[in-house]
């Protein structure tokens, strides 16, 4: 088999040893990001084969590189997930019209990448003309669309997808905010997609669509296996229900009727994963008959109290993912411990604000997290917002959830004695239990965590790649111990800590794997000069300066963002609202944005509670 | 299709000719293309595949069509075993079967040859892989170094 000296066919053979035919064959078992890194790295050759046979990119931050610069490596991509605002959008701390559009990424999608058939934008600006020019261009081979978190576009948009894109497997369009002109887009889809398999347009505002158009997509798509709608009346789904005989997922729906009107609803028999938007304790009972199936329930926006989350969970398992909020209390969280032994994910979000909505039990602190830890071995991902807290709690998760890869945790702000602060030895312990973890986030209040604490996260979190840390630290000189831990740390966002500009550029010069920090609330100074310390090479920094809104009057803190980009500073700042002032460094470059006077400046206002309230894991 | 004992003849690059049986070579899909699609009885030729490699892929050929009939008592554990030393042989030869088996399209054989070399990638540093593999590092240090921030901040925030 040598072709010794066989220079007429250099790309087959060029040399012994392995051949581009070999490598080309191989590469695809080769699908794990860091070692399709490592084969880049190899030689040139390594790297065209890489990029010819690459199907799936995230880019963590559309900034970061260009459209450009993606189609001339990845051309034969099949499959791109791009991220956009700062997580922080999620709570309104970004200013709408901040950036991250899709336009440039999708005309360059439209013009060049002709194998891509998969595409994921998730907290993007997205224009009904790019809905437009995708689905003109994509629409006959696209397999996915997920628009996550998203806005800028309408209905009008959306009809285009649902008339052209024909072969779409996965629509997505969870949290993203629409404007609704009419329900005619899903009639579209009901008419000419007859492959759909994931419908989701969950927790976003389109009313308008008809159950007739869900009834006759559940008939055409014989493989729908997750629907998840906004608010539609469970008994104009019966029909639906009846129809699509494989469904696997079903959230959203409204209990508008008397309840005893529901018994006759019947769900698919394969059902396993729930959320029952608005269901109460009346219209519980339908999910008895098949609870010892289900194997995810989302509970956000049910109207349950302790003691029917006590009632449904006992029944329930076979539960590997729960998502509720912490009306779930103490004693469901027992509940939970002893009856689901397969628990993987475990999300409990900050419950309403109106009193009438919680229960007194309703409160999740210590006791629960120490009955789930020694109860739920298998668990892989705990998100909370807990009342009170203390140190062994947090020990008794080190010392049993083994398998733990992301642990978030935010102390309210509604109790004003905390049982046992500070947690720096819980904490330490609990880093030093997790050895998986990878994803690290809490938010305490001032006293919640010392310098002490703060440097045991950098030096027992190996491995951890992103962090949020809130109200951590007394001074700079924990930051800075911190800084000389974390050797994976990637993604570092902090809020209302108490570090200058100065420590915060010495921790990041520091931090040898970081790649993107965003600060809200630090010791800013006039100019943020101090930051300055900071500036290298491809480092953008974007500075927001602190904001005052009125009516009612808040106080947005400075923010920070700054990341590494190979595209340079960015150019499409919203110049119409913010005055943007970009400073060339040598070495460097920093972008201030400074607001219009305050009566001009119309970004969204919300309450912020100075304490967890304002935060979302 | 046709009895068990009909043959199939075979002829390769270095002009050695195997009589294999049908249902051994027709494991081969490019083999079985041709064998029900020639003149009955011709030899076909296996140009790109030397004899001493198409020899190793009939052996692995009939450990699995006989595993597969139940003519030979072995359990999947003990297949697997038999496989997994079957592609414990020098680089080149892992090469040719590769080739081979992309070129003869033997999918399962091309699995396991792909996978066995993917194994002798992954989790290793570029470094480690060229010395695995006696590659020359071609890129100047510059070039190499705008990959390696390109993969580290722009397509390799591994999901953060």
């Amino acid at each position: 088999m040598e072709e010794n000296g066989n220079k007429l066919h250099k790309t087959m053979t060029s040399q012994p040893g392995m051949s581009d035919v070999v490598l080309g064959c191989v590469m695809p078992y080769i699908d794990d990001p860091k070692d399709r890194d490592a084969v880049s790295l190899v030689c040139r050759r390594w790297y065209e084969l890489d990029a010819l046979t690459r199907k799936h990119i995230t880019i963590a931050l559309c900034y970061t590189t260009s459209p450009d610069r993606l189609r001339r490596r990845f051309r034969h991509l099949e499959s791109l997930k791009l991220k956009g605002k700062p997580r922080a959008a999620m709570f309104n701390l970004i200013p709408e019209d901040w950036g991250g559009y899709v336009t440039p990424w999708v005309n360059e999608i439209a013009e060049n990448f002709n194998c891509l058939k998969a595409v994921h934008f998730r907290r993007m600006i997205v224009k009904d003309s790019d809905l437009e020019v995708l689905a003109r261009s994509r629409g006959k081979v696209l397999q996915v669309l997920k628009l996550d978190k998203c806005s800028g576009f309408s209905t009008d948009g959306l009809l285009h997808v649902g008339r052209l894109c024909r072969q779409l497997r996965t629509l997505f369009l969870e949290e993203s905010s629409i404007i609704e002109k009419d329900g005619q887009w899903l009639h579209e889809l009901a008419v000419n997609n007859s492959v759909l398999t994931n419908l989701n347009f969950y927790m976003t505002d389109l009313v308008k669509v008809s159950f007739e158009d869900l009834e006759f997509i559940a008939q055409n798509c014989r493989n729908l296996a997750s629907v998840k709608i906004s608010d539609c009346e469970i008994l104009d789904l019966v029909g639906f229900f009846h129809a699509a005989s494989v469904l696997e997922e079903f959230c959203g729906g409204s209990f508008n009727e008397q309840p005893e009107r529901y018994t006759a609803v019947s769900f698919p028999p394969r059902l396993c994963r729930l959320g029952l938007t608005y269901m109460g304790k009346n219209e519980m009972p339908i999910v008895f008959p098949f609870a010892s199936l289900l194997k995810k329930l989302d509970l956000l926006y049910a109207l349950l109290d302790t003691e029917d989350h006590c009632l449904l969970i006992q029944r329930c398992p076979n539960l590997e993912v729960l998502e509720t909020r912490n009306v779930i209390g103490d004693r469901g969280l027992e509940v939970l411990a002893r009856s689901c032994k397969r628990l993987k994910r475990l999300r409990i979000e900050r419950g309403a604000d109106e009193q009438e909505m919680e229960d007194e039990e309703g409160v999740v602190s210590q006791r629960g997290l120490m009955a789930l830890a020694r109860g739920c071995l298998e668990l892989e991902y705990l998100a909370v917002y807990v009342s009170d807290i203390t140190n062994a709690s947090l020990q008794y998760i080190g010392t049993y959830s083994k398998n733990l890869c992301d642990f978030r945790l935010v102390l309210l702000d509604r109790e004003e004695r905390i049982t046992d602060l500070p947690l720096d030895d819980g904490v330490r312990d609990l880093l030093r239990g997790c050895e998986k973890l990878r994803r690290f986030a809490l938010y305490l209040r001032p006293g919640g965590l010392t310098d002490v604490g703060l440097g045991y996260i950098g030096q027992y979190s190996p491995k951890v790649r992103w962090m949020l840390l809130g109200y951590v630290g007394e001074s700079d000189a924990g930051l800075l111990e911190f800084s000389k831990g974390c050797p994976s740390l990637q993604k570092l966002e902090m809020r209302g800590c108490c570090f200058s500009e100065h420590a915060l550029a010495a921790s990041v010069m520091q931090l040898t794997s970081l790649r993107y920090l965003w600060v809200q609330g630090y010791r800013a100074s006039e100019s943020g000069r101090d930051l300055l310390a900071m500036a290298r090479p491809f480092w953008n920094i974007e500075l927001i300066p602190r904001i005052v809104g009125e009516d009612p009057v808040v106080e947005h803190p400075a923010h920070i963002l700054a990341y590494y980009s190979l595209a340079g500073p960015r150019t499409d700042f919203p110049e119409s609202r913010l005055l943007w002032l970009s400073i060339r460094l040598i070495f460097s470059c920093i972008t201030y944005s400074l607001p219009k006077p305050r009566s001009e400046f119309p970004v969204s206002v919300i309450p912020l509670d100075p304490l967890g309230a304002g935060v979302e894991l | 299709m046709g009895s068990t004992s009909t043959k199939i003849k075979l002829r390769t690059s270095d002009q050695k000719v195997f009589e294999v049986e049908e249902a051994v070579a027709v494991q081969s899909q490019t083999i079985k293309y041709f064998y029900e699609n020639g003149c009955p009885g011709s030899v076909i030729h296996v140009h790109s595949v030397s004899g001493d490699i198409l020899s190793k892929i009939l052996d692995y050929c009939k450990k699995h069509v006989n595993s597969a009939a139940g003519k030979e008592d072995i359990s999947p554990e003990e297949l697997y075993e038999w496989d997994a030393n079957f592609v414990k042989v020098d680089q080149n030869t892992l090469f040719d079967l590769i080739l081979a088996a992309n070129c003869l399209k033997i999918e399962s054989l091309l699995d396991l040859t792909c996978q066995t070399v993917a194994n002798m990638i992954k989790g290793k540093r570029p470094k480690e892989i060229r010395t695995t593999f006696n590659i020359k590092n071609d890129y100047t240090p510059e070039a190499e170094e705008a990959v390696r921030r390109e993969n580290k901040w722009a397509f390799d925030m591994l999901g953060v």
